[in-house]
């Protein structure tokens, strides 16, 4: 499987580290200046199609990131392939299944699939 | 027969560690760490979210619980130490400070930066 191994996880770990950076900086920027200090304000704000699309984008590269970062140190410290295999599903499951809930969390706040 | 691949040596015990490799293993420990609490967060922020009760208890977590706010410092500082030492790897990718004097000087300060950084925020939120 070269699925995201050799020059692919580079690309993805350099890509996903700049758009993080970009987001750390354009986030809070427009989220400091609605002066959130309520339930009411935070739910509308995170409700905004900009944010959504935002923090997608933010927990997306965070988890692409992650599977790079984690993977090179199962390969570096698990050599027994049954627990390298099972160790490498086990984390792709769990980030698979943490940007699925993200996801399902941004999009029901903002009245999508109601 | 000449080896197909480079020798690799990775026992933690026993690795000598010049403080760019510090800066090198925190990155890894830092990046682990906030791995580990990606689950925690996007609880956090679908109980936020899930009504005004829910945005209270988070709220309460966040200035009264003496757990949450150790856990967010530790957090802070591996945000922080991910962040600068992943920016000084980009530098390194683009051939910026390459040289062993220049490399060990920005690995002493993405390491002190980071700390003190989380520290001094953390200070001001109280």
């Amino acid at each position: 499987m070269k699925l995201l191994t050799g020059l692919w996880a580079w690309v993805v770990q350099r890509g996903s580290a700049l758009l993080m950076i970009s987001l750390l900086i354009v986030i809070p920027l427009t989220m400091i200046p609605l002066n959130i200090n309520n339930y009411t304000s935070w739910q509308q704000a995170m409700a905004s199609p900009f944010m959504v699309v935002a923090w997608s984008l933010f927990f997306i590269a965070i988890i692409a990131h992650a599977w790079v970062g984690i993977r090179d140190i199962i390969l570096d410290y698990v050599h027994n392939l049954l627990f390298r295999t099972l160790s490498l599903s086990a984390v792709a499951v769990a980030l698979t299944g943490c940007i699925l809930w993200l996801l399902r969390v941004l999009l029901l706040n903002a009245g999508v699939g109601q | 027969m000449r080896r197909q691949t480079p020798p690799v040596f990775l026992n933690l015990l026993q690795i000598r560690f010049p403080i760019t490799a510090v800066m090198s293993i925190l990155h890894r420990l830092s990046g682990v760490l906030l791995f580990l609490n990606i689950p925690l967060v996007i609880y956090a922020l679908q109980l936020s979210l899930s009504g005004e009760a829910g945005f209270k208890l988070v709220q309460d977590w966040l200035l009264h619980s003496l757990i949450i706010q150790v856990l967010l410092v530790i957090l802070l500082w591996a945000l922080l130490h991910h962040l600068f030492a992943g920016i000084r790897f980009l530098l390194l990718d683009i051939d910026i400070g390459v040289s062993r004097a220049a490399a060990r000087r920005s690995a002493w300060w993405v390491n002190i930066s980071a700390l003190l950084i989380a520290v001094l925020l953390v200070g001001l939120c109280q």
